[in-house]
């Protein structure tokens, strides 16, 4: 692969590469505009990713992200990423043209082993010295002349979270001569030991010339690392933090959730009396509104959820937390590493999946693909908020927590607890239980940056409506045809659905359910819910609608708590913290394994444990008297 | 009959939008592809890299997600998509 010198017309090809957690992301959205997912951990990007932006000077530049590297000695497959983009060893990736290698100003003892590694390609590269505010506010100084000097590259300071931190870089790339440009790809050697050694000594006695700090002892971060890293009152602070956010949830949103009740129910009840009784009638009130409208009602509660985990994900306490159940990991024979997949899965598993690259072990990585669609994606939270507001009393327990953010906090630890014991079995099957010491850079700590929490909060809000107005209305639509035609026939003496196609398919697979006291009406919310898991829930209100009129429409909760006993919506709960139907997430596992086998597997042992589990439930709580 | 086929018509559209969204992306090139030959000379035929490019997108759970649109397999499916 050859190098293309740029012209006025073709952009630059500039990369962004740096140690993990130094702000890469941070820069990359700032100077392109985009709105990538970032972090205060590392690990956070996986993969390359792409943006355009135009400098005050009318040049055009490509800007990658690259995944962070300690070393172009690639451990893992994101690092191996950021080495075969910057060789040029990728088929379909132009080797970058310049290279701004970012640091963290405030850690630069273990950035400039990587900068002096990149600074042997030959490839023209620029220093961006980020969180320069944060070097500045405890009193760092880098005598950025001398290091520019010492380096032989320019330096600038960059604030990758602030308006114009990029200014100064964009002016420097604008500066750059790409002559110097090599038409053959860079060579490069994995060091020896010697080598490391050498880069080690030679970062100090740079340091030594340009780095003016204070004594780290006296830093706030430790301080708190004292206490929220304690092993038993982390432990404890850990809980508190959870239980807060889970009864959030709940106390917090019911106002907003009421406003899109009311909205809903009035828009129904508006749209019948505004048309004449007929089938464009049912689909708009029964079909669309009932549908849509019920699964719309949980988005305060996902934003809430979401606002609690962006900011303790930007604060810096997440990856404390990693280390904090390290202990428990390390016990089912998982590494540490596996936390920040597992973590992302909450969100959805998907990218969780796709975020196990960064495990270095075949194995690890192979278990925690396995074990990541039981952590408790967003798309669950409609359901088990549904059966939650349903069938939960609210009320307070011991004066100050509410059972229903109780049950929920249990319903997501149960998740946890069943992936660490699938964990512990599969190692225990492929003969590893050995535990792997988590090597994780910790952030420092910081107040959680008010424009990343809004991007975030803005980013998951956009998702979920995109969902709404996409895929579960689509299905909303195409499951009230099926629960409305054909119309029952003349004489018939049941409900109308019941001889529908709708109900032809959940009364035919109703019988597989019987034990877990699922009823037809459950079952035909399972299919759809495939697509996405949300749709069940708006597949349940568009069932109830058609075959129990508009009134129904709007009050899916109240419904079900009639017609469900206790035993059967525990045991739907259940069954959704193992719920294998999300077929994008199997599609998912396919494309990360390369082979059909595992997502097969995942998609088998989670039916049988959703069915045994959910089975079980309903069969004791039938047994306790609540059927 | 005018509203029952207004009706069909609505729910026509929303189950092709469902075929579409649950197809892997694979599957959905591989039908435009098979497409394009029969479509060639017809009206459909100048649209029909727009929708290669449409079919190529990922449409999973983290479809709306701004780090999803550039990963390998999108790449190698866009590059499908153009030889279109």
């Amino acid at each position: 692969m050859t190098a293309a010198t740029s012209t006025v017309d073709a952009p630059r090809r500039v990369a962004l590469l740096g140690n993990p957690n130094c702000g890469k992301t941070a820069l990359f959205n700032l100077l392109t505009g985009s709105r990538q997912k970032v972090a205060n951990y590392a690990g956070v990007t996986v993969e390359r990713k792409e943006g355009r932006v135009l400098s005050p000077a009318g040049h055009s530049y490509r800007v990658l992200d690259l995944p962070g590297a300690y070393s172009l000695n690639a451990d893992s497959a994101d690092e191996a990423v950021t080495r075969d983009v910057l060789l040029g060893r990728l088929e379909d990736e132009d080797r970058p043209e310049l290279l701004v290698c970012v640091t963290d100003a405030t850690n630069l003892r273990l950035n400039l082993r990587l900068v002096l590694e990149v600074r042997q390609l030959g490839i023209p590269m620029v220093l961006a010295l980020n969180m320069s505010d944060l070097a500045a506010r405890r009193g760092i100084k880098v005598d950025t002349e001398k290091l520019s000097k010492l380096l032989g590259v320019p330096v600038v300071n960059t604030v990758g979270v602030q308006r114009n931190g990029a200014e100064a870089l964009l002016a420097t790339l604008d500066q750059m001569d790409l002559a110097a440009l090599a038409e053959r790809a860079p060579a490069w050697e994995t060091p020896s030991l010697e080598d490391v050694t050498r880069t080690h000594r030679r970062v100090r006695r740079i340091l030594a010339e340009v780095l003016d700090a204070p004594d780290t002892d006296s830093r706030y971060d430790e301080k708190i690392d004292r206490v929220i890293m304690h092993p038993v009152f982390g432990l404890l602070i850990l809980a508190v933090v959870l239980l807060l956010m889970f009864q959030a949830v709940f106390s917090w949103a019911a106002v907003p959730m009421g406003v899109i009740e009311a909205g809903t129910g009035w828009l129904g009840e508006w749209v019948s009396g505004l048309m004449s009784d007929g089938p464009l009638r049912s689909l708009l009130v029964d079909g669309i509104i009932a549908g849509v409208g019920s699964v719309l009602i949980f988005l305060p509660q996902i934003v809430i959820l979401f606002a609690f985990i962006l900011a303790l994900e930007d604060s810096g306490y997440l990856p404390r937390a990693a280390f904090l159940l390290d202990r428990f990991m390390g016990k089912v024979g998982l590494s540490g590493r596996s936390f920040i997949p597992l973590l992302s899965s909450f969100a959805c598993a998907i990218p969780g999946i796709m975020a196990t690259r960064v495990i270095s072990n075949s194995r690890d990585r192979l278990t925690t693909i396995m074990i990541a669609p039981l952590m408790t994606c967003s798309a669950r939270l409609p359901v088990y908020a549904l059966l939650i507001g349903a069938f939960i009393p609210q009320q307070t327990v011991a004066g100050l927590f509410n059972l229903q953010g109780l049950v929920l906090f249990g319903l997501y630890v149960f998740g946890i607890v069943s992936a660490m014991f699938v964990a512990w079995v599969m190692q225990r099957l492929g003969g590893s239980l050995a535990h792997h010491p988590l090597m994780m850079e910790l952030p420092t700590w910081r107040l959680p940056n008010l424009r990343n929490l809004l991007l975030g909060l803005y980013e998951r809000v956009k998702i979920f409506m995109r969902r709404v107005g996409g895929i579960i209305l689509a299905m909303m639509i195409v499951l009230w045809a099926l629960s409305t035609y054909p119309a029952a026939p003349i004489g018939a003496t049941g409900p109308a659905i019941d001889y529908s196609y709708a109900g032809m398919i959940g009364h035919f697979i109703q019988p597989l359910f019987a034990p877990l006291g699922f009823s037809w009406e459950i079952c035909v919310a399972l299919v759809p819910g495939m697509a996405a898991r949300e749709v069940a829930v708006g597949a349940l209100a568009t069932v109830y609608a058609v075959s129990g009129g508009a009134d129904e429409a709007a009050e899916l909760g109240s419904l079900v708590a009639q017609q469900w006993s206790l035993a059967t919506a525990l045991a739907l709960m259940v069954w959704y913290v193992f719920a294998p139907q999300c077929l994008p997430t199997l599609a998912v596992i396919k494309r990360e394994t390369q082979t059909w086998r595992y997502p097969l597997l995942a998609a088998g042992y989670l039916f049988g444990m959703a069915w045994f589990a959910a089975m079980v439930t309903y069969q004791l709580a039938v047994a306790l008297g609540a059927g | 009959m005018l509203e029952q086929l207004v009706v069909a018509l609505i729910v026509l559209i929303a189950a092709a939008y469902s075929a579409w969204h649950i197809c892997p992306a694979s599957v959905r090139l591989s039908l435009v592809k098979r497409l394009q030959k029969r479509c060639q000379n017809s009206a459909v035929g100048p649209f029909m890299p727009t929708i290669a490019r449409a079919a190529a997108v990922p449409n999973g759970a983290c479809a709306g997600c701004a780090a999803s649109g550039r990963c390998p397999a999108t790449r190698a499916a866009m590059a499908r998509a153009n030889e279109i």
